[in-house]
């Protein structure tokens, strides 16, 4: 089921409203039916493998905390193997079996794989990776044991975050599943709040964009690398916006309910390095990363060149997880490569900023950060969207092409080459369109500029009613007029 | 949880403004019933157009949105007909200065004629006189028709208020009517909610379908049927090019198979198909409509097939009844089952049971001066 769909806003309000109305011991239970209901509409019968994944988990973690000794590590392993076996044989296995027949070619080998022909399980890398945290923290000493299965099973199955995140770790989530949730209206307004709010990222500024980026990247022989920045550029906001909305439709449906889940998304397109940028994107999963992959590894409590080794891995792991291509792959090595030469080079770059005086000016130089973060990011966003590495490495090739001839057109006066690239329509939006785009990137830009002096909704609870009421008509208008309603899937269900 | 129902109701205006214009606006005539060709039918027909059809048009659904505009129009129609194909030569040159319409739909059966009278009774269509074309196999429960299932709820509207159903016989047919239409309230309901199509309301996007199935046309001698603004339909080419000898050998053939349509397993009068009829008849009285019947006749060759087996003597009996009801009722009845009595030949018709236009219009030439 999808947030932005009439089935999800008729679904919603019956299970918030029977949830506050049955009594409170038959609450966990309802909405464990709703969440199967929920996940049961993309492909009934891949339950079984949540089913199978939940009952594998919660008998790990009882026989983890009972068990002493190495018989822990077994139970643990069992765990991860079941969860990380399910995820390979659904989303890893084409991929593995077609590297090796490239392999078997190259090296002259017969060899003829077999295809695993089912549709990957929605949310299949979340829930696993909510799963894992369970069982590793239950082996750490850091969580006891969950004894109600029913409990533990609304853990990994909770609906508003069970096919894209984020990712929460039992320490939050299961003892909110316990708690007594008292009907409180200022939570359940700021739930609505952020839900409409999130709705507005996905419908009105992703989905449009949605429309330019494919236009340009699935006709990749028809566009010039200037039409591929600003695709690319869009993409950055697309795919941000696509996914910090389905997180804040998914924090507020919960929120509604008294349930409290982590933030995934801190304004990262504000980071001033790559590092901070991991610190505010899709923060469920690289804290996932660092406290279950990197740490373990040694993190940088090893020497310079280990700790480099570390994040690579860790990165490349990431990219994996995004998914089963290459492209993937090169995009979490190329932040890792990042990360990596900032830390090495990080004192030479300070030097360099001294030497030009830049940090004199601290918001020059914020400004200076903020951007080649950005333009950094946007980089590696090219193998995230290409179809495969050759046509990222293309991509860049004709941007790389194309910002030679702009700047030889800036040297030559030629005021013809800008309006030849762009002659209206070519982008798939109408002018129109265009501008809505645009005009609706800027609103978002200009309300995270202010929600960092604080909670936009605290904010708006402090104005007068007519202004907030004015806001909210504003917005639900905006949705309502410029929405796209295509019911374009959210981009990180295909993870 | 009051005081956020409260909250949620000052949203209300909201939502209605968006069921408001979906279902106002409505661009692409989701509520309608009609699909795109039907109401492009109907628009031509309005405009005074004629249009040219194929065997796959779906006429009732034509006169379900042509009825509501002259229920719309609200002025008195002097002479409206309903029947089958047999009746659809009558045309608007046969009631010169009157205004005319010929509602009749092809393979016709009883539940078509109550079901279009109750299309009348509720678009409020004002009529003065109804020429109700009655074939055999109205009267038959075996006939193996069920074309009028697409006007089904304005058939069972009719009996409920015509036969005195109690409450829960209410009930029981709105539920039936509800279950079968699941999957229509399921879109009319998706649609009135839906902000995309909230969307292409708001850029009011008129009615600007053009059919790729059916035409206009100026020349109304065509290759395939052509429907007139009023209503009528000039036949194809095949069967107004048929002369005499072929229309013979095809009627010849035709009943070689010993199979008349609509008639088979007609051995009596269906006495609940009689009691429709009946009721139908009274409820025309009721708002002062004047009836006559006409009874389109058969081919002679036809007609002799039929007077000669017995299992066809219900079409002679339903002639009978016919007369003598019309006697009762003091009711005009023109034409018969039998070309003979009323004078046409062989060379008359189309078909073993299509009577040709010209020999319709002096059937009724005859009594032009009684409908004036």
């Amino acid at each position: 089921m999808l947030f932005n769909s009439l089935h999800f806003f008729i679904f919603f309000p019956i299970v918030f409203f029977v949830y506050f109305t049955i009594p409170p011991r038959f609450r966990w239970f309802w909405l464990l039916l709703a969440s199967s209901y929920f996940y049961m509409v993309f492909i009934p019968q891949y339950i079984l493998i949540l089913y199978f994944i939940i009952i594998v988990d919660y008998f790990a973690g009882r026989m983890i905390e009972k068990s002493t000794g190495r018989r822990r590590k077994v139970y643990l392993m069992a765990s991860i193997i079941a969860n990380i076996g399910v995820l390979f044989l659904f989303k890893y296995f084409n991929f593995f079996t077609s590297n090796l027949t490239g392999l078997a070619h190259f090296l002259h080998w017969n060899y003829t794989p077999s295809v695993f022909r089912l549709l990957l399980p929605i949310g299949l890398s979340f829930h696993t990776f909510q799963a894992l945290s369970y069982t590793i923290e239950v082996y750490r000493g850091r969580q006891p044991a969950e004894r109600h299965l029913g409990i533990y099973a609304l853990y990994v199955m909770f609906f508003p975050q069970l096919v894209a995140g984020p990712i929460e770790r039992p320490q939050n989530l299961l003892p909110q599943l316990r708690q007594l949730k008292i009907f409180d209206y200022y939570q359940v307004i700021d739930g609505l709040k952020l839900i409409i709010w999130g709705l507005f990222k996905k419908v009105v500024i992703a989905d449009r964009l949605a429309i330019l980026v494919n236009t340009v990247y699935n006709n990749f022989d028809y566009y010039s690398g200037l039409q591929f920045l600003i695709a690319t550029i869009c993409f950055a906001f697309q795919i941000y916006c696509d996914f910090s909305g389905y997180s804040d439709i998914a924090l507020g449906t919960a929120q509604t309910m008294g349930f409290r889940l982590m933030q995934n998304f801190q304004r990262p397109y504000f980071a001033r390095s790559i590092t901070d940028f991991w610190r505010r994107w899709h923060i469920s999963l690289s804290s996932w990363f660092r406290d279950y992959v990197y740490i373990p590894l040694g993190g940088n409590r090893v020497g310079k060149l280990r700790s480099g080794l570390n994040v690579l891995v860790t990165f490349l792991a990431s990219g994996l997880w995004h998914g089963a291509n290459w492209t993937f792959v090169v995009w979490g090595l190329l932040h890792g490569f990042f990360i990596v030469f900032s830390r090495w080079t990080m004192k030479l770059r300070e030097k360099l900023v001294n030497k030009v005086k830049l940090n004199k000016y601290p918001s020059l130089y914020h400004m200076e950060q903020v951007i080649v973060t950005f333009l950094l990011v946007c980089f590696s966003w090219i193998f995230f969207r290409a179809e495969n590495l050759n046509q990222a490495l293309q991509i860049i090739y004709k941007i790389c092409l194309s910002l030679t001839q702009v700047i030889k057109a800036l040297f030559t006066g030629n005021a013809n080459f800008f309006s030849d690239q762009f002659t209206g329509s070519e982008f798939g939006l109408s002018k129109s369109g265009l501008i809505v785009a645009f005009l609706s990137i800027l609103f978002l830009v200009c309300v995270q500029l202010v929600q960092r002096h604080g909670d936009l909704r605290g904010i708006m609870r402090d104005r007068p009613a007519q202004q907030r009421w004015a806001l909210y008509y504003l917005v639900i208008i905006a949705i309502a007029l410029f929405g796209v309603f295509d019911e374009v899937p959210f981009i990180y269900f295909q993870f | 949880m009051i005081r956020l129902i409260k909250k949620l109701l000052l949203f209300s205006p909201l939502l209605l403004t968006l069921i408001l214009v979906n279902f106002l606006i409505d661009p692409y005539r989701v509520f309608s019933q009609l699909d795109d060709d039907d109401r492009w039918i109907v628009e031509k027909l309005k405009a005074g157009n004629n249009v040219i059809l194929d065997t796959t048009v779906n006429d009732r659904m034509v006169q379900r949105g042509y009825i509501a505009f002259m229920g719309a129009q609200k002025k008195l129609y002097d002479v409206v007909v309903i029947g089958s194909s047999r009746a659809l030569q009558i045309n608007s040159g046969i009631f010169q200065k009157k205004s005319f319409f010929n509602n009749s739909v092809m393979g016709a059966s009883m539940e078509d004629n109550l079901a279009i009278v109750e299309m009348y009774f509720k678009n409020k269509v004002k009529i003065n006189t109804l020429v109700l074309g009655i074939d055999p196999w109205m009267f038959n429960r075996n006939s193996g028709m069920e074309k009028w299932r697409i006007l089904e709820l304005e058939y069972d509207n009719f009996l409920a208020d015509n036969f005195n159903y109690n409450l829960f016989d209410k009930i029981a047919l709105y539920v039936r009517h509800i279950n079968s239409s699941k999957e229509k309230i399921k879109k009319y309901c998706g649609t009135l909610l839906s902000l995309k199509y909230f969307q292409h309301s708001m850029q009011k996007n008129d009615f600007n379908y053009e059919s790729k199935r059916y035409r206009i046309t100026e020349n109304i001698y065509m290759q395939s049927p052509v429907k007139l603004p009023d209503g009528s339909v000039i036949n194809s080419e095949s069967m107004r090019s048929a002369d005499v000898e072929r229309v013979r050998k095809d009627v010849v053939d035709y009943l070689a198979k010993a199979e008349i349509y609509g008639l088979e397993s007609f051995s009596v009068l269906d006495p609940n198909l009689r009691l429709q009829f009946e009721a139908l008849l009274q409820s025309l009285y009721k708002k002062n409509v004047r009836v006559i019947l006409f009874l389109p006749s058969f081919h002679p060759l036809t007609y002799n097939y039929i007077k000669n087996h017995q299992q066809y003597r219900a079409v002679i009996d339903t002639e009978d009844y016919l007369r003598s009801l019309a006697k009762e009722k003091k009711m005009l009845l023109i034409g018969s089952y039998d070309p003979q009595s009323v004078g046409f030949t062989e060379a008359d018709f189309y078909d073993f049971m299509h009577p040709k236009r010209e020999a319709v219009e002096n059937l009724f030439a005859g009594i032009f001066g009684l409908t004036k």
